[in-house]
């Protein structure tokens, strides 16, 4: 009966259009996405899908691919080709978004306006940002955008997942490998720990036991911290180390040139250095005034911005309480977006918000855990409702069942996401 | 919509567009009331319940209300065991997931 209803709509609809398509067009509302990742081009596919026609949607994007970072280490692990995670825009405007291969070069809030890199402005009556985050090239003396090119950090996936790929590969048995992991926040928690234990996978399968994998991490625990371990001492006996502050004395800076790592207590020299630097949210939300201490205060009931009521963020650049910085998360608050911005132009009441995460990590192929929760606004901020994590010692085949899990929810995500 | 009729040459199309138009925002009028909180709902199960299941993650498509609405219940009540259902199922009350059901199974 929703399908009758929705597709007499979608005629009655182009019929009023036709009829008066100038005064039509100018009353229907314009939303504005910036970033088509995974929470920009969630939220345009919700809206269409939700209102058809009833709103204009806008998606600014400089990039013509999209190259996911979920499942990235998947690629650096062998289990997946550059080409499996990589999408494009083209089926975007069958569904009436209009996309736009432009970068926001800033936002003119008292006009409600994006301005492009060319000095065209697009009006919009809400705007939903979705930027991803930098990295900062000024927080880790001695690691520039330069030295990314012999420290990789493969933190945004594309030609730097190929170079810590290639690296990896030339790494020779009885060849050492360090890690730099951030503090926290910074996107996707247990990434590090699913790449430390993907490229471990790499090198024991091409019979390099004897390469090492040291990680100085910033932080004295981690996430899925039991699981990761109890993985690495049964997997990869002697291969992994992983190091808290307490143990290395605090990282101080990194020489590329050297190859090295200068920690408080020791100095690491290696083959292969992988930093994953500090993060903060993408320059546009920064450089808008909509961010602070770099991250962007939200509504926790909508994702509203906390310092602009046409202006919604979501995602990684977005400070979402407890919800982790992952693409699942991303999805789920475009969602809570969409729908609020939908409840702004067109008067449709505000459903109660359901934010939901998995982070599913492997651990080798086929081998699988994950952690999650139902999140809800709790006193102004968004909290766990409901979580769970997969427990130590789990059988291989819930191991299994978890890594199918991941891949069954990749094709759905991004064909959410890429039609 | 007055400023389209100019561009028209039979007035009874002009009665037709204007009931239509009448129409849509009556329907649009319903969903208001009560379609949108649910369809929200559903959007939600299709992060995973998309075109990617089938394996790994079961799809949706192949079950009637009724069997989508009683595995619900049953994540919900931990009758039926798996960690990420159980944690996006709970606090649903049975009639959020009578319609939500009802929305999955008629929205293919
Ligand atoms: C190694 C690794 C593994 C990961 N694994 C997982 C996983 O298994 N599961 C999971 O859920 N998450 C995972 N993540 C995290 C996930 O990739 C991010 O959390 C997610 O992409 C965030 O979505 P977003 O929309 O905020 O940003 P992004 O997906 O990064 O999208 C931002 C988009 O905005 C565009 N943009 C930026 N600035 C502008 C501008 N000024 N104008 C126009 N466009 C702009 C960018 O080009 C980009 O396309 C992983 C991340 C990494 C690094």
């Amino acid at each position: 009966m929703t399908l009758t209803r929705r597709g007499f709509l979608a005629a009655a609809t182009a019929t009023a259009a036709s009829l008066a398509a100038p005064a039509f067009a100018a009353a229907t509302p314009h939303v504005v996405i910036v970033g088509g990742g995974a929470g920009g081009a969630t939220a345009a596919g919700f809206i269409r899908r939700l209102a058809g026609d009833r709103v204009r949607v806008t998606l600014v994007e400089p990039s013509a691919t999209y190259i996911t970072c979920f499942f990235s280490n998947w690629v650096i692990g062998g289990l997946r080709t550059m080409a499996d995670i990589t999408h494009d825009y083209a089926r975007l405007p069958a569904s009436g978004i209009a996309v736009v291969q432009a970068r926001a070069s800033r936002i003119d809030r008292d006009a409600r306006s994006v301005v492009l890199d060319d000095g065209t402005a697009i009006a919009y009556d809400r705007l939903i940002l979705s930027p991803g985050i930098d990295l900062r090239y000024d927080a880790l003396p001695g690691y520039t955008e330069a030295a990314s090119e012999i420290m990789p950090h493969a933190w945004k996936a594309g030609p730097q997942t190929e170079l810590l790929k290639r690296r990896l590969d030339a790494v020779k048995d009885g060849g050492s490998i360090v890690m730099l992991a951030p503090a926290n926040p910074y996107r996707c928690p247990p990434g590090p720990y699913e790449r430390v234990s993907l490229m471990a996978h790499v090198l024991k399968s091409t019979g390099r036991t004897k390469a090492r994998i040291t990680v100085l991490d910033a932080k004295e625990k981690f996430s899925k911290q039991a699981l990761f371990q109890e993985a690495w001492e049964q997997l990869y006996p002697g291969m992994v180390e992983w190091l808290p502050p307490s143990v290395h004395g605090g990282v101080e800076r990194v020489d590329p040139a050297g190859s090295s790592v200068v920690a408080g207590l020791d100095t690491f020299k290696a083959d292969l250095v992988n930093v994953i630097p500090p993060q903060h949210a993408g320059a546009i939300a920064r450089t808008s005034d909509l961010a602070k201490d770099g991250w962007c205060p939200v509504d926790a009931t909508s994702m509203r911005s906390a310092l602009d009521a046409n202006i919604f963020v979501i995602g990684d650049a977005a400070s979402a309480g407890e919800m982790p910085k992952s693409a699942f998360s991303a999805n789920s608050q475009a969602k809570v977006a969409g729908a609020n911005v939908l409840a702004d132009l067109l008067d449709w009441p505000r459903p109660d918000p359901r934010f939901f995460n998995t982070c599913w990590s492997l651990l080798g192929p086929d081998d699988g855990v994950k952690v999650g929760a139902l999140y809800a606004p709790k006193d102004g901020a968004i909290a766990s409702a409901s979580g769970f994590l997969s427990a130590p010692g789990e059988t291989a085949e819930e191991h299994r069942r978890s890594a199918a899990e991941a891949e069954a929810w990749y094709a759905s995500i991004t064909a959410e996401m890429f039609g | 919509m007055a400023a389209g009729e100019g561009h028209l040459h039979s007035t009874h199309l002009v009665r037709a567009a204007l009931l239509s138009v009448a129409m849509v925002q009556t329907v649009s009028g319903a969903a208001r009331a009560d379609g949108m909180p649910i369809a929200y709902l559903a959007e939600t199960c299709h992060a995973c319940h998309g075109k990617g299941a089938g394996q790994g993650i079961p799809a949706l498509t192949s079950l009637a209300a009724p069997q989508i609405a009683e595995a619900v219940r049953a994540y919900r009540d931990g009758t039926r065991k798996n960690a990420v259902m159980n944690a996006a199922a709970s606090g649903l009350d049975d009639g959020t997931i009578r319609e939500l059901a009802a929305y999955l199974a008629s929205n293919r």
